[in-house]
């Protein structure tokens, strides 16, 4: 009925197009379609070649007659058959149309003119990620040849960075590699001009390790990682390598991951067994790349470091089976082009884990673990070339909102219904008794209950963004990385107790107690959250802690004092 | 040190000129890239400093960052 509906007021909107241009074509067979799904409109009930699926009376004055009833089938034939059977019905006279039945899609798509050539955008799954979130919050560090200020990269995303090949603050590329791949993470997006990104609010920071000719030192770039950490870059995208094991290199990217960074590393272009490095230290995320069906591509390298394999591009299939962005040409002009390598395949990894710390993961452990489990399934049962699989950010994102979201509710309303055993048990709440009728919508508040709404939309009405996540990341993620002390602890749940008892609100407090406690276990189980100065170590132990005291705020709360 | 081979261009990571050098290695070349542009299939001989584990956007094999460079 709903499906009914849409496609009712998409005719309409169809047709008022054609009232207002002239005649649109008709719908015929494509991609879009739904195969063997037909939809018919008769002027009475007559036999059909096919199975009728679903039928309705309507009253159709654009089609139809105006003073009469029509009737709308939708007719299931053999897809094999469609065409000849379309033909034929809309050679019946008592046929009023017939159309292939077209899959819509809720998803916001962008206005970009050449988005629609972006293959690879769409293989890792950007477009339906980004109707929870669209990677706001998060710095990339670009560690390669500078970024150059093209048109349609948004100017007041792009902070200083540094130049260390030059030792100065101008990191404007003077090659192209850095542009492209800063491109692939955050061009604008939904600007009207050239193409997208993956994560298009994202902010993006420039380290110029690599010169001109597109080489550099293993020191430039380890003071490139450290220089992006200490200046809160919390993804870096390192879209080169060399076959050299640099241990100051190493100790660069283990300072990264150890300060709450993810390092995205290309796995090399030598078309061979051999990850490049940085790579292949363990600290690295390390990514192949593979062509528009999904298979490794040719030059790319692979083995047992590949964690992930994602969107390189394969020219070898032709020039816009490449990867396009904008960057500048040999002459330095602004332009977009098909690149292709393992360095291409690296920033959609990277755009894609700025999507999923924006939603408030900031272990980085966790959004390796996150990207890797919702990849999707590869051509070939084969880890060296794949890793984990292929990259799928719409997965990993709808798998930290809505997938979490059922856990900490899970958890929230188990730990309630344990407290009010207890206290039932005690004698502190009747059989009878009711924590409240503000306790569940407490309960749902706290435990981030309309992160299971985002996936509809959050990300279109900007400002509802926030509802993605659970309130305990709301510090972190819109104030400061130390505000987090106040939301991934039990903070608020004690402190609102006291006067929530006085105001005579202790339903909704203790509701929302619990709802946090959901969510800070879940936190300490799937070891998602980092808080700065804190050892990592200690962090579940915190967790776990704060988790127990917000339960106990909530237990306190349904309480009544015990009569003596 | 000075190496002979033939210059090939590849399209990776938005071109780059790799040198098949007659001892049968493959280096991906670092500067000159008009010169090496218009020496794309001659036969080269290149004056540069080799850069074995060399870090860079190749990601394909060793580097020479070229100081002169000369067709034969």
């Amino acid at each position: 009925m709903l499906q009914t509906m849409i496609r009712r007021l998409s005719l309409a909107l169809v047709a008022a197009a054609a009232c207002s241009r002239g005649p649109a074509p008709v719908m015929q067979l494509s991609d879009d379609a739904v195969p063997g799904l037909i939809d018919v409109e008769l002027r009475a009930p007559a036999a059909l070649p096919g199975k009728v699926v679903d039928q309705e009376t309507i009253e159709d004055d654009l089609y139809g007659d105006v003073f009469s009833s029509e009737l709308d089938v939708e007719l299931q034939v053999d897809p094999a058959d469609e065409e000849k059977v379309l033909a034929e019905l809309r050679g019946r006279k008592d046929v009023i149309f017939a159309e292939p039945v077209v899959q819509y899609s809720a998803l916001w798509l962008p206005d970009d003119p050449d988005f629609s050539k972006q293959w690879h955008l769409k293989a890792a799954g950007a477009p339906q990620a980004w109707d929870t979130t669209r990677g706001e919050g998060v710095t990339v560090a670009v560690i390669d040849t500078g970024i150059f200020p093209v048109d349609d990269l948004d100017p007041g995303r792009l902070l200083k960075g540094y130049n260390f090949v030059a030792h100065n603050e101008n990191a404007r590329d003077d090659h192209g590699h850095g542009t492209h791949v800063a491109g692939t993470i955050a061009q604008s997006t939904g600007n009207g001009v050239g193409v997208a990104g993956m994560a298009p609010l994202a902010k993006l920071m420039p380290i110029k390790v690599l010169s001109a000719s597109g080489g550099g030192t293993s020191h430039a770039i380890a003071e490139g990682i450290r220089y992006a950490v200490d200046h809160g870059a919390r993804v870096l995208n390192l879209s080169l390598g060399g076959g050299g094991r640099s241990l100051e290199m190493e100790s660069a990217v283990a300072y990264a991951h150890r300060r709450g960074a993810v390092v995205v590393c290309a796995a090399g272009n030598n078309g061979s067994r051999g990850v490049s490095y940085p790579a292949a230290y363990s600290d690295s995320f390390a990514v192949s790349a593979v062509g528009p069906q999904g298979r490794l591509a040719p030059y790319s390298s692979w083995g047992a470091q590949i964690a992930i394999a994602a969107p390189g591009g394969d020219k070898s299939q032709g020039e816009d089976k490449g990867v396009l962005q904008e960057t500048i040409d040999d002459e330095g002009k602004p332009a977009y082009l098909w690149f292709q390598g393992t360095s291409m395949a690296t920033p959609h990894v990277a755009g894609a884990a700025a999507l999923v710390m924006s939603l408030g993961v900031s272990n980085p452990g966790a959004v390796e673990r996150l990207l890797a489990s919702s990849a999707s399934k590869a051509p070939e049962n084969n880890s060296e070339k794949y890793g984990a699989g292929l990259l799928d950010a719409a997965a990993a994102v709808r798998t930290a909102t809505v997938w979490w979201t059922l856990w900490r509710l899970a958890f929230a309303i188990f730990g309630a219904w344990f407290a009010m055993k207890q206290a039932r048990g005690i004698g502190q709440l009747k059989a009878s008794e009711s924590p409240g009728a503000t306790f569940w919508p407490g309960l749902l508040l706290g435990a981030g209950a309309l992160a299971l709404l985002a996936p509809l939309g959050a990300e279109r009405i900007h400002a509802l963004s926030f509802l993605a996540l659970p309130p305990a990341a709301w510090p972190s993620r819109f104030l400061t990385p130390v505000a987090g002390y106040i939301g991934w602890s039990a903070f608020l749940p004690v402190a609102l107790a006291l006067p929530a008892r006085a105001i005579g609100k202790r339903g909704l407090a203790a509701g929302l107690a619990f709802g946090w406690a959901g969510v800070l276990l879940h936190a300490a189980l799937w070891r998602t959250v980092d808080l700065p100065w804190m050892p990592s170590m200690l962090m579940p132990l915190w967790l776990f802690g704060s988790a127990a005291l917000a339960w106990l705020a909530g237990r306190g709360l349904i309480g009544r004092e015990p009569v003596r | 040190m000075k190496v002979t081979g033939t210059v090939r261009y590849r399209d990776l990571e938005g071109g780059l000129f790799q040198l098949e050098a007659d001892d049968g290695k493959r280096y991906t070349l670092l500067g000159a890239k008009k010169d090496l542009k218009a020496a794309q299939g001659q036969r080269v001989e290149i004056d540069g400093s080799l850069d074995e584990g060399g870090f860079g956007i190749g990601m394909s094999g060793p580097q020479i960052r070229i100081d002169k460079l000369r067709t034969l």
